[in-house]
């Protein structure tokens, strides 16, 4: 198994599944939808992706080249379709509220909530990506069933593209992801969380 | 009062905990024109609560597990009783409902990360992680003003290592003669009026230490005092260094409040 190749001086993961390109920010070579899909077409998972490219905000270290390595393609495989199956949905709640379907626009979002303990299972991807993951399923559960706002629901949405363009993302990016979720007016962490405050 | 000295109890209820005690200490902070706070209390805040998240994450990284978590909990946290029971209890709560939520064939599918146990540890792990950075950077922004900082403490933050695990090291001072002790005995009367206070207080272990520590800086003052005699002062620091028109703002008034008194100065609470 060869550990690293270079593409026009770009170094490159290869001999895996979805293939890691360690390329210049900032363009993913993968595109979503444009438009939000009807919650009939995306009701199903969509097929795994087999190739795409991840831009990383800076050089990656030889450690996060060998995380990539260590988790293969399986968890980088499931995130990515988890992800984008979770995009199409807040898309689908965006458009809905758009035009004032309320229930629709939160039906969509219990669909988001509903994907994200999948992708906290996806997590040896990294702290970061855990980080994130972890806070918008904190900030779906703390609303106890009252619906997002729209810039709730969009900054749940920026969350989760953050880690979809790069699913290595380190802590620091990671924690300013979580910040606009807390500036949204979210929860963002387990509400078992009240109970460690008491050790300090 | 329109000033207040903060106390490490303000900086750890701001800055790790959460809901109402938390809401409170910031809008008593909003009632004072001024507010410093000394590094001492950053040092405290480091060795103390800071440790104790730090102690937690790195005990939920290396056993993968909650209930691990909880035993560590029940055998070594310094709490008092009733609110590591509720503690334990919500923590084993949490777990309950997590063993709800996840799907039979995760952990065929996603090995230990599809545990319930493990999965709510690394939740919990990873808020503690943001927390414990954010308390770190945000330490100076609770009081308008950080005042007295030591010549021989570095502020280090705690750092990761390979292996995932947070180091919080250092949390002492680098010298062998603390220099706050070295201030406090320029003002032997202020020492003498401390240690009478803290004679006629309840014996429990941190009045008897620092009685004993106050005791050996008035009777031997050349004698140098070590980092590990230095954090028994505690309480007694705040009420030396207090300014005299400043409050000490504190959610633990029973036990600063005799000292302050002492030397003329006022204690407030949240």
């Amino acid at each position: 198994m060869s550990a690293t190749t270079k593409v026009n001086g770009t170094p490159t993961l290869s001999s895996f599944g979805p293939q890691i390109t360690l390329a210049a920010y900032p363009y993913p070579t993968y595109t979503l939808p444009s438009e939000p899909a009807s919650p009939i077409a995306i009701r199903g998972r969509a097929e795994p992706v087999s190739s795409f490219s991840v831009p990383l905000a800076q050089a990656p270290s030889i450690d996060d080249i060998y995380r990539a390595m260590s988790v293969g393609s399986s968890e980088l495989r499931t995130a990515v379709t988890l992800l984008k199956t979770a995009l199409q949905w807040t898309d689908s709640a965006l458009a809905s509220l758009e035009s004032a379907e309320l229930i629709h626009a939160d039906d969509a979002m219990q669909h988001v909530r509903a994907l994200l303990p999948e992708l906290f299972c996806c997590r040896r991807l990294g702290d970061g990506f855990g980080t994130v993951v972890n806070a918008a399923q904190s900030a779906l559960e703390n609303k106890h069933g009252e619906p997002l706002t729209e810039n709730q629901i969009r900054s749940i949405r920026g969350a989760l593209k953050s880690i979809l363009d790069e699913p290595l993302i380190g802590f620091d990016a990671a924690n300013k992801q979580v910040d606009r979720l807390e500036s949204a007016g979210l929860s963002v962490d387990p509400s078992v969380m009240a109970a460690i405050t008491a050790i300090g | 009062m329109m000033k207040a000295f903060l106390d490490t109890t303000i900086l750890t209820t701001v800055l790790l905990k959460e809901g109402r005690p938390r809401d409170t200490c910031l809008i008593a902070l909003k009632r004072y024109e001024s507010t410093e706070m000394p590094v001492y209390a950053i040092k405290e805040f480091k060795a103390g609560p800071l440790s104790y998240w730090v102690w937690l994450h790195n005990k939920l990284k290396v056993g993968h597990s909650l209930a691990e978590g909880i035993t560590a909990i029940r055998a070594l946290n310094p709490l008092q009783v009733h609110r590591k029971a509720t503690a334990l209890e919500a923590l084993e709560y949490a777990l309950q409902k997590q063993k709800n939520v996840s799907i039979a064939d995760w952990p065929e599918k996603y090995g230990g990360d599809g545990e319930p146990d493990r999965i709510m540890a690394d939740r919990i792990r990873f808020s503690m992680r943001r927390r414990i950075a954010k308390a770190w950077n945000d330490r100076h922004k609770i009081a308008d003003k950080t005042v007295l900082p030591l010549s021989c403490y570095h502020e280090v933050s705690p750092q990761e290592g390979k292996d995932g695990l947070l180091d919080i090291q250092p949390i002492r001072c680098d010298q062998p003669d603390c220099y706050l002790a070295k201030e406090m005995k320029k003002d032997p009367a202020s020492l003498v009026k401390i240690r009478d206070s803290l004679s006629k207080l309840p014996q429990k272990p941190e009045n008897v230490n620092r009685l004993r520590v106050i005791k050996e800086m008035i009777r031997v003052p050349k004698r140098e005092v070590s980092d590990e005699l230095c954090r028994k002062l505690g309480d007694a620091v705040f009420a030396f260094f207090a300014p005299p028109d400043a409050a000490i703002l504190t959610t633990n008034a029973a036990d600063h409040l005799p000292l302050a008194e002492a030397l003329g100065k006022q204690v407030e609470t949240p």
